[in-house]
């Protein structure tokens, strides 16, 4: 498929911009949500999803550290190395909060224990969540977050809003009269 | 550009409520990951996804239509990835009028009135289909 798209239409660049740092008032969202998903691109241009397993910050708020696991691996580092670009969209189930955070990848390796601790805490949160919102056994829960088995850390270039609602899609940091 | 035919066992994973998840990328090559409150079966080979606001999704979809979507299964311990490619809009007919009342239906269940509004359907064809068992015996 990757072979059908029409680059002479796409300006395709590789992750740049100054790195960010993640507002304080955020750090308790990240603590609470409850579901993450990410997003790459290959060399092509074509996008790919990403379900994530844990993530966690920075003790300086730049950098985001999120793990998959083994059935999400497929197009993830290659897509990383060939241009950089790493997004993921962060949830808290239930009163919708949603953040999309867009950066750079720095490195990639297999996923260690502050990785399955964060998995663990996550996996947690969703089966309380879930199950009390919906009629979800806790089992199928428990098993949504795959174990983590590749950590990717990228610093973080822009975040967005994205709460449904008429202001989702707006650039949290850098505000947006800032180019 | 190559359709595929998606198994019907896909079909009510489409329906079961659960927010999708859609990644795009624009001309210059930024991917964006969005979360989507409805997919719809359209046929073996297509489906529509709701176009609400005028966002990122919708401006990277007309600059670059391909797009890459999880749908879950949650009770069948599953995740179901498309590869997509944007075809067309339709602002009117029976799918428009289908998604239309899902969607009022869905913001009703959410609190979500009056702020969910289809402005189209967007009509997109299947490339491609992957399913992920999530069954932890299956990941061993």
């Amino acid at each position: 498929m990757a072979e059908s798209t029409d680059a002479r239409s796409l300006r395709l660049r590789p992750a740049s911009g100054s790195p960010v740092q993640v507002p304080g008032v955020l750090v308790p969202f990240l603590e609470r949500a409850t579901t993450a998903i990410a997003g790459t691109r290959d060399a092509h241009g074509i996008p790919h999803v990403h379900r994530i397993s844990s993530w966690r910050l920075s003790a300086d708020r730049r950098v985001m550290t999120c793990s998959v696991g083994r059935s999400f691996e497929p197009h993830l580092v290659e897509s990383l190395q060939d241009n950089g670009w790493f997004t993921v969209t962060i949830e808290e189930i239930g009163p919708h909060e949603t953040y999309q955070f867009k950066g750079r990848y720095l490195e990639h390796g297999p996923s260690d224990d502050e990785d399955r601790e964060a998995h663990e805490r996550l996996t947690e949160r969703f089966t309380r969540v879930v199950t009390s919102h919906f009629d979800m056994s806790e089992d199928a829960c428990r098993a949504h977050h795959e174990e983590p088995s590749l950590a990717v850390r990228f610093e973080i270039l822009e975040i967005y809003v994205q709460t449904p609602g008429p202001g989702a899609g707006r650039r949290l940091v850098p505000p947006e009269n800032v180019s | 550009m190559t359709t595929v035919q998606m198994p019907e066992a896909v079909k009510p994973v489409l329906n079961n409520g659960i927010p999708a998840i859609l990644v795009t990328c624009s001309a210059e090559g930024v991917p964006n990951t969005t979360i989507l409150s409805q997919v719809y079966w359209v046929d073996e080979g297509h489906v529509a996804l709701s176009f609400q606001f005028f966002n990122k999704t919708v401006r990277n979809v007309r600059e670059n239509p391909y797009a890459s979507l999880c749908v879950m299964d949650l009770e069948g311990y599953a995740d179901w990835v498309l590869q997509i490619r944007y075809d067309h809009s339709e602002t009117e007919g029976p799918i428009f009028d289908e998604m239309e009342m899902q969607i009022e239906a869905i913001a009703s269940a959410s609190g979500m009135s009056g702020i969910f509004v289809l402005r189209a359907a967007d009509i997109y064809s299947v490339e491609s289909i992957r399913k992920i068992d999530g069954r932890p015996s299956a990941r061993v």
